[in-house]
């Protein structure tokens, strides 16, 4: 799996430089459930179909969560701690990602999704 | 030893993927013998532990009635209420007549015009159970709803009880009267569940209400997470009996405009929460330090606190805690799970009380009532 820029022969980054934007209202407006047995609208189908092949393609990324009913926890967890878990480092994650809402009830899911990648990093180095 | 050619290999290795499918999708029908006679003794073991429903016989020719308490409620009365579910779904999965006490074989009979008062916990769960006697015969159930107290009648009216039996609306005697007390939401079910699921809830509610009945994402994430764990409610190990697993959900709701309440109820028939969360690996550790005695109550209300204390992947805790948050945004009103043996009533501020049942529920019921902003 592809986790970070991987340089090519001339030294040039594979990774598209520009800024890449998902909208999670694009993928469900509803989100639901954690693995794939849950749905297709599961946190594992976003992370493991959208997420990740977007942060193997583009330098930078936005998550944009405006329009969402909400973001249930095992969905959110899943996608965030998940990534962790995957191998991905939440300090190559920050520098990477940005999650950005306009809505006021969503902003609270901004917070919560970094919490949920840094618990999981902590975890995994016990 | 002869060696095979590719070809053989290939179909070899499809044959025994597909033998290995099946031996996973179906269980065997001796397995399943097996399994349906414990599921049949736990049934009746867990009868014998509830009081006897009073059966009268003749109160309507050629029938045996069983009469279901007044107050058909799971707070007030868990014990009779349960009872006569259990006698609901004993007596209408056996076709044709019955052989009563005294030799004669009649039809069964609920006496539902016995009820004064339901709960809206109760109601749902009588819904489910005559959903699924529908769901099992060919030809419609037969229904004297004119017999029923009228509060009793205008609230499977409005719920939609007779949709749920595919009973034609020219068969029903009666027609609803405007109650401006309380206002029920129509029965839905499934057998899988969606996120859409959960914002048809919401959407439902706020039309009955005629507004909002939370802050959106708290709403959504508090229902959602209950549907998701229906999931989890039929583990394949789990059967039930005198019918099939069913894995299917019922919900419901309210809205009371004299207390600006609204209520949401959501059950499913399955194995209960505290019999499925302690098959999951790190849990009975982590369960058995915030609740040494381990008591079905103490089970889910540990995994909720677990889940309200931790971020992390943990399976259903969080899930628990989550439907907690929708109570905690409005700072009113109770969450209650009931759940195997154990019921836990969550309030604002982390308030949780708890009980035991001497007969464990069959599945988990769980009901949300908020007061909301008119």
């Amino acid at each position: 799996m592809l986790h970070s820029a991987v340089p090519l022969s001339n030294g040039r980054s594979a990774l598209e430089a520009e800024s890449y934007e998902i909208r999670i209202v694009d993928f469900s407006e509803t989100p639901f459930g954690r693995y794939v047995d849950d749905g297709p609208e599961s946190g594992q189908v976003f992370r493991d179909n959208v997420l990740i092949p977007a942060l193997n393609q583009h330098a930078h990324l936005t998550l944009i969560l405006d329009g969402v009913e909400g973001l249930p926890s095992s969905f959110w967890e899943e996608v965030m701690g998940g990534l962790v878990r995957q191998g991905w480092g939440v300090g190559d994650l920050k520098e990477r990602m940005e999650i950005v809402t306009t809505e006021a009830e969503l902003e609270t899911y901004v917070r919560l999704g970094w919490r949920y990648a840094e618990e999981a990093a902590s975890k995994r180095q016990h | 030893m002869k060696k095979l050619a590719q070809v053989q290999k290939i179909r070899i290795i499809k044959i025994n993927a597909k033998r290995m499918r099946k031996r996973l999708r179906r269980p065997s029908a001796a397995y399943n013998a097996g399994h349906t006679a414990e599921a049949k003794a736990q049934f009746q073991g867990l009868r014998a532990k509830l009081p006897e429903t009073r059966i009268e016989h003749e109160r309507h020719p050629g029938t045996f009635s069983f009469l279901p308490p007044k107050v058909f409620s799971f707070s007030e009365n868990y014990e009779e209420t349960f009872a006569f579910i259990l006698d609901f779904r004993r007596y209408f999965s056996q076709r044709g007549k019955q052989l009563c006490d005294d030799g004669i074989r009649r039809r069964a009979y609920a006496e539902f015009a016995e009820i004064e008062k339901i709960g809206p916990g109760a109601g749902l769960v009588l819904a489910a159970e005559t959903h699924r006697f529908a769901q099992t015969r060919g030809k419609p159930a037969r229904i004297e709803d004119h017999l029923w107290a009228e509060n009793v009648r205008d609230y499977f009216l409005e719920a939609g009880l007779f949709e749920l039996l595919s009973l034609d609306p020219g068969t029903i005697a009666t027609r609803p009267s405007q109650d401006a007390q309380r206002s029920t939401l129509k029965f839905t079910f499934g057998r899988t569940s969606h996120g859409r699921d959960a914002k048809a809830l919401i959407a439902n509610l706020q039309a009955l209400a005629g507004h909002s009945v939370g802050p959106r994402p708290a709403v959504y994430a508090a229902i959602a997470e209950a549907l998701a764990n229906v999931s989890h409610a039929y583990p394949t190990w789990f059967r039930t009996w005198p019918y099939r697993t069913s894995r299917q959900w019922w919900a419901s709701g309210f809205w009371s405009p004299s207390s600006n309440t609204v209520g949401v109820q959501l059950y499913d028939q399955g194995a209960g929460i505290p019999a499925t969360l302690p098959k999951q690996t790190h849990w009975p550790r982590i369960l058995r330090s915030l609740d040494p005695e381990g008591s079905p109550s103490g089970l889910i209300a540990a995994a909720m606190e677990y889940g309200r204390t931790s971020t992390g992947q943990a399976g259903r805790g969080k899930g628990l805690a989550e439907m907690a948050n929708w109570i905690e945004s409005t700072g009113s009103g109770f969450l209650r799970i009931m759940s195997g043996g154990g019921e836990v009533t969550y309030r604002p501020g982390g308030l949780i009380s708890r009980r035991n049942f001497n007969a464990p529920f069959c599945g988990t019921l769980v009901q949300w009532e908020v007061s909301v902003g008119s």
